[in-house]
């Protein structure tokens, strides 16, 4: 019944009303029903345990008992508003670990069909650090051999990878060799030293969207991006040291090389830097525009847009795509940075610690794939933000080297939490366009963080935790606790659950450098 | 979501910008709020005209509001200290505990809240730090124990000695590395402590002796105090490079047993003690929070419009804002102060003022921002007067947060300075090398004696009387004659600039007050050219602007601004902060000395994508030049003499400016054809519109030529991927089965 009524914008209604268009599918699946908002395409779906529902539903509440204020819009009506946009398939998915972001919401997955000459391509579908990425390095090192020299280690990496925004990257740089980063993505990085042959391997695309149009990219974002190559940036980037917790998929785990409880691990989580930002701006503007030519209304002003086809959309696209390579060769530049630390640690070559790239993902990013809409092959294109392919076993995108265990799904967590490796399934393939989250989820605002948790406090526990942390502005780790954040287990159990994606192994942080 | 808010900005400031129109933060926001908000120091380049105000603006509006915020809810009052150590520090003889000031110590040395933790980061520079009480009388007795490793150097000394413990006749040492030091003298005494070593100190004014002790065992007299210091008051001190001490002034039982015949410091009776000069308690109840320094009155003006902008919607408490400046009440000024304020948005002169007359004090201060640091540090002592606003800063637990914008970062002066007072900070340059934007153009004109000739038709150019003492000739073979001849052809060829380009604005600029004030009136005194005054404004109406003329300097800039003056002939002193957006023109008419002022010229043009040019009237042999050495530093001198012989000239070599210019800014200027044509441009002067908004000109892409031909090749790949994927997807439930097999 609720799906035949749609909700008038400019009328008000009461929670319950509201409310009366999200029906629970089974213990964690929830769809939201056409007519929430108006011009719903399709239904929403979203995966979230009762904990997480309840964060949603309080969202919900704020902004109907203060309409319009501070121009917030909550996740459950971004669900619904992407389910608005022309040529979107199936569902506009969320996953466990959404929140609101800017048009589309954080943990968000909506697929268009690249056939539907109407169907679009949105920069806030991908987010405005595009290709933001996680990738872990991993060692033979074991906990023991960490633990005495752990804040030695913190400190090292600290001085050898640069968090903000150096006058010159550790990466010496030229605008001709930015054009040929943005181009080349991680084929530049090899052909430079910066990589090892197998770490291409082991990117998500190889690192490199061939897709990738340098005259696409305009000189301000250019300019941006030159001194931020190999740079971590603030928010809620990082990099951490890590040691394997906990071993669900003993085979899944050996297939990438980790093999003991205790074993010592690197993750990097960081992005396009300003580069990604630029592109994104300049693409939001430039599609304004476009909206305004192609007659293509939406419900919020957030989500800009352009037809997949138009000269906006495909300039996009090849901008993303030498963002997308941009963040590949950062990741990449902190990599060889994090393999000389240890090397200058433990005295030993990064080979001799097998510090092997296990894999590099994106959670902020749009790209064409196949999938099965109706039991018929459909080329889409899907945008992910906040939310990351999961591939399962045999997917031919694959590296060989995971093809029997499925795409190895890396999960960071919040300042102090767990972060997790996934494998992906056949089950998400088929359900969520092989997608799950991304991370724990912000679980309420940066400023209203600020308010409630005092950083000495954070400090404190991480001590308490036996965590070597290092940050460049201190405040910000209020911003970035573990409690302004979801919990990243019942994140993880909800995606193991459902089937988007399987626990293979848990990590827990020893050393944390931050922005 | 705005896009602000996942910078950290609050709501509140939010529904502030959005009512602005600001929708997307600029790169340099994007960058520089959420290193402000987190609280680390902040070294950020940015061009003006790219929101830089709103970048710092916006972000010390929260955190000036939160700390405020945490104040109230502390239940302290709004603005008072944040340390116990600044008010206990300005005890005054009574038998309150002693502690070390948070007043008297180095910059980089920093003293915990209680008091008695210290500790210096500073890897290569010694710091140090005094007791807030001193003793003239009795014997008295201090532990302090070494926390960390590093090297320390413990002991005593006057309140005019140097903190640098044993290097004056003030002070005396005892060195971790078992030395005790006086007047530079280092010699061996008892023997090294380091880390976890609890070391004594004995101070004994009726015997005139110092002594020390470690953990307990005493190393017997170091020192026989002179008896010159006879009823000075000795403070206990302590310097350290890279190490951490606390202090037990006898606040908590001392770990080893008092020697005999000394009591606890923290015992002894009044008459024995005598205060350290510190900050008075009351001072700090309506101190402000922020601190912002700007070069100019107007950029004051505009910080203090924004900063109310943003902080529109802020819950109590309420902001309090006020512009310090000149040209302003002076008295009004220091009542608000004393009534209490919360941010201070002021130019150095008047805080200068202010601080020297005790009516702003920084006792308070959290947050201090330098807008346009090269700027603020070009003019004249602003640097000491800075380091001095740093000295008065509290530097206890609870840190000051120092952000430092520029129009570049790559200066001696702004690399020192970052050194000296900012911990660690977060360079944000957005711009690296790259000065200035695309849309200006570089030119010169080369002004060369020898080759041009001066026109005697036109009307007399008054110059600046340098040669009046020397028989020169126009076009005569000497220095003096090129020289003087060099005055003459420059103003005619900048008449010969402004008719070729058909300029309706522009800013010249000169070196010295009296060549704008010559070069003005002889704009002015040109013949109207008919067609020039449809607007019925001469068509070379010009102004001078200088720090001479204060008074009028407001009244000038708006007749600019309107247009009834069409060319600003200034000082760069007079120029900072004017921003006129889509000025066509500026014209160096003497290159300035400095290379990077150079940048801050040019950098009125070409702002917000209009094209903008920038022509530079290069003497192509040295010029010489007043150099005012005297008191009146003005045009009523005449003594022409050169500085090396004790007069007022100096010869400047333009040339040299030029190269040193072309290095800063990584571009060749290149000189203009005869017929003033821009030959790198291969464009007449006209057929540039400058002044007219632009769409950038994109660089070529390097790899623009092979994109296209690699089309075909990325097609095909992606079709090879897409078949790959949809047999995948049919004959998936197959494969699985055999991979699972």
């Amino acid at each position: 019944m609720a799906d035949t009524r749609v909700m008038d914008e400019t009328a008000e209604y009461s929670l319950e009303e509201q409310e009366g268009y999200i029906k629970k599918l089974d213990a964690n699946t929830y769809e939201i029903a056409k007519g929430f908002v108006p011009g719903m395409r399709v239904p929403g779906r979203f995966y979230v345990n009762d904990e997480l529902r309840e964060l949603m539903g309080d969202e919900l509440r704020q902004y109907t008992s203060a309409k319009g204020v501070g121009g917030f819009v909550p996740a459950l009506k971004q669900i619904a508003n992407v389910a608005q946009l022309p040529g979107i398939v199936r569902y506009s998915f969320a996953m466990p670990d959404v929140h609101s972001g800017y048009g589309f919401p954080i943990g968000g997955v909506a697929a268009f069909d690249m056939d539907d000459p109407e169907a679009v391509v949105s920069p806030g579908g991908v987010g405005f650090d595009i290709n933001c990425g996680v990738r872990v390095i991993r060692t033979n090192l074991r906990e023991e051999d960490v633990r005495p020299i752990q804040e030695e280690l913190a400190q090292a990496l600290f001085n050898h990878i640069p968090v903000g925004v150096g006058s010159k990257g550790v990466i010496p740089m030229t605008m001709a060799d930015l054009e040929e980063v943005l181009e080349m993505g991680l084929d530049w990085s090899l052909r430079e030293g910066y990589a090892w042959p197998e770490d291409k391997e082991h990117c998500e695309e190889y690192g490199r969207l061939l897709a990738a149009d340098p005259s696409k990219v305009s000189r301000r974002a250019k300019k941006r991006g030159l001194p931020q190559l190999g740079t971590l940036g603030a928010g809620n980037h990082y990099l951490e040291v890590q040691k394997v917790e906990e071993i669900y998929d003993v085979d899944g785990a050996a297939k990438m090389g980790i093999d003991a409880v205790g074993q010592i691990v690197v993750m990097v989580h960081s992005g396009s830097r300003g580069l990604g930002h630029q592109v994104a701006t300049d693409a939001l503007i430039e599609m304004e525009q476009a909206m305004r030519d192609d007659g293509i209304d939406v419900n919020d002003k957030q989500l800009s847009c352009a037809r997949i086809g138009s000269q906006a959309g495909q300039d996009y696209l090849a901008a993303m795509a030498c963002a997308s390579n941009y963040a590949f060769v950062n990741r990449q530049s902190m990599t060889f940075l994090v393999r000389q630390a240890f090397a200058s640690v433990f005295g030993k070559s990064p080979q001799e610690l097998d510090m092997s790239l296990i894999y590099d993902v994106s959670h902020n990013i749009a790209k064409v794939e196949e999938h099965l809409v109706d039991g018929t092959p459909k080329t889409l294109l899907v945008h992910r933000k906040g939310s990351t392919r999961a591939f399962p076993p045999g997917h031919p995108m694959l590296p060989v080297d995971y093809t029997y265990i499925g795409q190895p799904i890396l999960i960071g967590g919040s300042m102090g939490s767990a972060s997790y490796i996934l494998l992906g399934t056949q089950k998400g393939m088929d359900e969520t366009f092989g997608s799950t989250c991304h991370g724990a989820g912000r679980r309420c605002s940066r400023s209203k963080a600020r308010r409630e948790v005092k950083y000495e406090s954070v400090l404190d526990e991480l001590a308490a935790k036996n965590v070597s942390i290092r940050v460049a502005s201190p405040k910000l780790i209020a911003e970035e606790c573990t409690s302004s954040y979801k919990d990243i287990d019942a994140v993880i159990e909800t995606c193991h659950q459902k089937g988007i994606g399987r626990k293979a192994v848990k990590l827990t942080p020893i050393c944390c450098i931050k922005g | 979501m705005s896009a602000f808010e996942k910078l950290g900005v609050c709501p509140e400031i939010i529904a502030a910008v959005e009512e602005l129109g600001w929708q997307l933060p600029t790169p340099v926001q994007n960058e520089a709020i959420p290193l402000i908000l987190g609280g680390g120091d902040v070294l950020a380049a940015a061009e003006t005209g790219t929101g830089k105000t709103g970048a710092f603006a916006l972000p010390v509006v929260q955190i000036v509001h939160e700390t405020l915020s945490d104040q109230v809810s502390l239940g302290r009052s709004a603005a008072s200290a944040p340390s116990s150590a600044a008010s206990s520090a300005a005890s005054s003889s009574s038998t309150e505990s002693v502690v070390l000031s948070t007043q008297d110590r180095d910059l980089t040395c920093a003293i915990a809240d209680n008091g008695l933790t210290v500790q210096s980061r500073a890897a290569y520079n010694w710091a140090g730090a005094r007791a807030s009480c001193g003793f003239v009388d009795g014997a008295v007795y201090f532990e302090a124990k070494v926390t960390d490793e590093g090297l320390a150097r413990v002991g005593l000394a006057t309140e005019t000695a140097t903190l640098n413990l044993g290097t004056d006749a003030g002070s005396f040492g005892f060195g971790g590395t078992g030395k005790k030091s006086y007047k530079r003298k280092f010699e061996p005494y008892g023997e090294p402590f380091g880390l976890g070593d609890v070391i004594g100190v004995m101070l004994d004014r009726t015997q005139r002796t110092v002594g020390f002790s470690k953990n307990g065992t005493l190393f017997g007299t170091a020192f026989d105090i002179p008896p010159a210091l006879d009823g000075v008051a000795i403070f206990p001190a302590v310097v350290l490079k890279n190490a951490e001490m606390v202090f037990n002034f006898g606040a908590t039982p001392f770990v080893h047993p008092l020697p005999s015949g000394y009591v606890a410091v923290d015992s002894a009776p009044p008459a024995w003690r005598v205060a350290g000069g510190s900050v008075a308690p009351a001072e700090a109840e309506h101190a402000p929070a922020c601190l912002i320094l700007e070069p100019t009155r107007e950029l004051a003006e505009q910080v203090v419009e924004q900063i109310n902008a943003f902080g529109k919607y802020l819950p109590e408490p309420q902001l309090r804002t006020l512009l310090l400046t000149g040209g302003s009440n002076a008295k009004e000024q220091a009542a608000r102060l004393r009534r209490g304020v919360d941010i201070v948005v002021a130019t150095a002169g008047r805080a200068k003022e202010m601080l020297k007359n005790g009516a702003l004090s920084l006792a308070s201060t959290r947050f201090f921002v330098m807008d346009e640091a090269d700027d603020l540090l070009s003019a004249g002592d602003t640097a000491a007067f800075i380091r001095s606003v740093y000295a008065a800063l509290p530097l206890t637990r609870l840190r000051v947060q120092i952000m430092c914008f520029s129009a570049t970062l790559h200066t001696p002066v702004i690399r020192t300075l970052a050194a000296e007072l900012m911990q660690h900070p977060t360079w944000v340059d957005l711009k690296g090398h790259d000065l200035l934007p695309a849309t200006v153009h570089h030119a010169a004109v080369r002004i060369d004696p020898r080759v041009l000739r001066v026109d005697k038709s036109r009307p007399v150019f008054k110059a600046d009387r340098v040669h009046k003492k020397d028989r020169v000739r126009v076009g005569g073979p000497t220095d003096a004659d090129a020289s003087h001849t060099i005055k003459l052809l420059k103003v005619q060829i900048l008449v010969d600039l402004i008719d070729t380009y058909a300029m309706d604005q522009a800013i010249v600029f000169c070196r010295t007050r009296l060549d704008c004030d010559t070069v003005a009136a002889y704009l002015n005194s040109l013949p109207v050219v008919a067609g020039g005054q449809a607007s019925g404004v001469s068509k070379y109406a010009a102004l001078a602007l200088h720090s001479g003329m204060n008074a009028k300097r407001a009244a000038n800039l708006e007749a600019f601004k309107a247009g009834s003056i069409r060319f600003l002939v200034c000082t760069d002193v007079a120029a900072r902060g004017i921003d006129i957006s889509g000025l066509p023109f500026v014209i160096n008419y003497t290159l300035p000395d400095e290379a990077a002022q150079y940048v801050h010229r040019v950098g009125r043009v070409g702002r917000a994508d209009t094209l903008g040019l920038a022509i530079s009237l290069v003497a192509s042999t040295k010029e010489r030049v007043w150099f005012h050495t005297c008191s009146s530093r003005s045009g009523k001198c005449s003594n022409t003499a050169l500085v090396s012989d004790g007069g007022c000239t100096i010869w400047y070599d333009e040339p040299a400016l030029l190269g040193a210019i072309e290095d800063l800014i990584a571009e060749e200027i290149q000189f203009m054809d005869a017929q003033y044509r821009l030959p790198h441009l291969d464009a007449a002067p006209g057929s540039i519109k400058y002044g007219e908004k632009v769409d950038v000109v994109e660089a070529p892409s390097s790899s623009a030529k092979y994109i296209d031909a690699l089309k075909p090749t990325v097609k095909t790949l992606a079709q090879l991927e897409h078949n790959a994927q949809v047999s995948f997807l049919t004959m998936g439930a197959e494969f699985e089965g055999v991979a699972l097999a």
